[in-house]
């Protein structure tokens, strides 16, 4: 289940990527494209590292 | 949950709104890079006409056939020289007596006795080709003028560069109900393609289509 979330994660991260830096931005669209880029690229940086440092409670078994 | 996680948390949070602030907020107009550049702004003023050719399927027009009329005289030319997109610096030169300024990043606007015109950048879109944005949005949105009327439309290369040139006529109510005839060429570009939009009235325009002609012919892209 972990590794669904590292791949959902990477994937909005590259796809927030791509429409900041690769995508061509038609000149009416630009700060919308600006504003949605980022956001991505912060949800899912942030989903990464939120998965990489979650750690499971000590249950008794 | 613990402290590290909190911690992005909190930061993803602080981030959103920096994104927020920079894209729609009271910080947005530190995002907007584009301005005009001094350098775009200044013409070099040369004399002789200028070179270039504007090829189509059955007439060559040089710029040379720009010759003293109302419209322009061809014997001293003011070039300018664009740098104000990194992808997209052109050259183009106009005759000495019209009026040009810069009014946006990449755009000129040009008068002249018996017409007026701008001279700019325009941006394709990706999922989009030159004529197929022609047709489908430039041409629908000039179809609600008064009496617009498509004269004539067609591709040609200008310097080597693919381009289409759309002449109409809209009927100006302001000019006692003559008829003014425009001619709208793209040139295709790296990044952005060009928009060259002149305009004059319909029983002056034999004369001005030449020089018209010329002054597209100068259109060149720069490195």
């Amino acid at each position: 289940m972990r590794y669904i979330f590292y791949a959902i994660s990477i994937a909005v991260l590259c796809f927030g990527w791509y429409l900041e830096f690769i995508y061509d931005v038609p000149d009416s669209q630009i700060t919308v494209n600006f504003f949605t880029g980022w956001f991505l690229v912060v949800i899912g940086v942030s989903s990464l590292l939120i998965n990489l440092f979650w750690t499971e409670p000590n249950r008794p078994r | 949950m613990n402290k590290k996680i909190i911690a992005i948390f909190g930061l993803t949070i602080v981030a959103l709104a920096a994104v927020y602030l920079y894209s729609f907020g009271p910080l947005a107009g530190l995002r907007t890079a584009l301005s005009i550049n001094p350098a775009s702004a200044k013409p070099i003023i040369t004399s002789g006409a200028a070179g270039g050719t504007v090829s189509t399927a059955s007439a060559s027009t040089s710029a040379a056939a720009a010759t003293s009329s109302p419209f322009g005289n061809a014997a001293l030319v003011q070039e300018f020289r664009n740098r104000d997109m990194a992808q997209n610096h052109y050259r183009i030169s106009i005759p000495a007596d019209w009026h040009a300024g810069s009014i946006a990043p990449g755009k000129y606007a040009v008068s002249y006795s018996g017409g007026s015109g701008t001279i700019g950048l325009i941006d394709i879109p990706d999922n989009s080709t030159p004529e197929l944005f022609i047709l489908s949005q430039e041409e629908p949105a000039l179809k609600k003028l008064p009496g617009y009327a498509r004269v004539s439309y067609g591709s040609a290369k200008v310097n080597g560069n693919l381009s289409y040139k759309l002449v109409y006529k809209i009927y100006k109510t302001s000019a006692g109900g003559q008829s003014l005839e425009h001619e709208r060429v793209y040139v295709t570009g790296q990044d952005h393609a060009a928009l060259i939009d002149l305009s004059a009235s319909e029983t002056d325009w034999q004369r001005a289509a030449k020089v018209f002609d010329a002054v597209v012919g100068s259109f060149h892209w720069d490195q």
